[in-house]
């Protein structure tokens, strides 16, 4: 347990402030904007890091939502 | 070996759990005012009972879906993920049996049935969970008007150690069911 939280504490610091960043995501051939709404933390396979996001396009539902790996998500630079 | 869900259940949710019964020993006193305290001390340690539950099924539920997606091209990984968390019950609902049901059917199978039938004390526990669901529901919208209450506003420490119990052993036994069903989809054991 404690080599989990270890694990935990170490991707926190590095992945803080990820909620509320913008992004894109691939979905075939072509790439979606996104937003980061839920940092669900190393629960994926194999310990992989997971995000809920929503499309950042305002004709979409806001109420829906999804996850996909941070590894699949390019991050926009941060403003400001 | 355990998901990574399971794992989390049996010690950070259980150290969360054990501090609402340490809270209700620490409770002083004699008489109403302490009745009073511990009724709402075990009122809350139902409401989190049930939060720390729902967030055992949505992460066991979410590593399973990584894994299925893992299953497939590349070029689909991001599709299928997605297909399988939107709109998921567990995200904005209890983790009531329905909830339970319409999200991990989404694996292709009947949940509940493959539960019931891998121990016969799981219907038990179903029901047990349901239970709780009613007074997290009665506790969190401040509404004791169902008739299944009975009238009553607080819940007993026994009964909430009892949910807990059941809690633990549908932990065990959603763990072990879908490792299974994965492993007969994919071949290989998911944990």
């Amino acid at each position: 347990m404690a080599k989990l939280a270890k694990k935990k504490k170490k991707w926190r610091r590095s992945h803080g402030g990820i909620v509320g960043r913008q992004g894109e995501v691939r979905f075939g051939e072509s790439s979606v904007k996104v937003i980061v709404v839920e940092d669900r933390g190393p629960i994926g396979y194999s310990g992989r890091r997971l995000v809920r996001v929503r499309f950042v396009d305002p004709e979409a539902d806001p109420s829906n939502s999804f996850e996909i790996p941070t590894d699949e998500l390019v991050l926009a630079a941060p403003r400001g | 070996m355990a998901s990574t869900a399971l794992t989390w259940w049996r010690a950070d949710a259980q150290d969360a759990l054990d501090g609402m019964v340490a809270v209700h020993g620490a409770v002083g006193g004699h008489g109403p005012g302490r009745r009073y305290a511990t009724e709402q001390v075990n009122n809350a340690y139902a409401v989190l009972l049930s939060s720390q539950f729902q967030k055992f099924c949505r992460d066991l539920h979410s590593q399973a879906a990584d894994y299925v997606a893992n299953l497939t091209p590349a070029s689909i990984r991001n599709v299928v993920l997605a297909r399988f968390t939107e709109g998921r019950k567990l995200d904005t609902g209890n983790p009531n049996p329905g909830n339970l049901g319409s999200d991990f059917n989404r694996f292709g199978f009947r949940f509940w049935d493959e539960i019931s039938s891998a121990d016969a004390r799981n219907t038990n526990r179903q029901e047990k969970l349901q239970e709780l669901n009613l007074w997290r529901n009665a506790i969190g919208h401040h509404d004791f008007s169902n008739p299944d209450l009975a009238g009553r506003t607080a819940v007993r420490l026994k009964e909430v150690d009892d949910w807990r119990r059941a809690c633990g052993g549908l932990a065990t036994q959603f763990d072990l069911v879908l490792m299974r069903h994965l492993r007969t989809m994919s071949g290989v054991a998911p944990w």
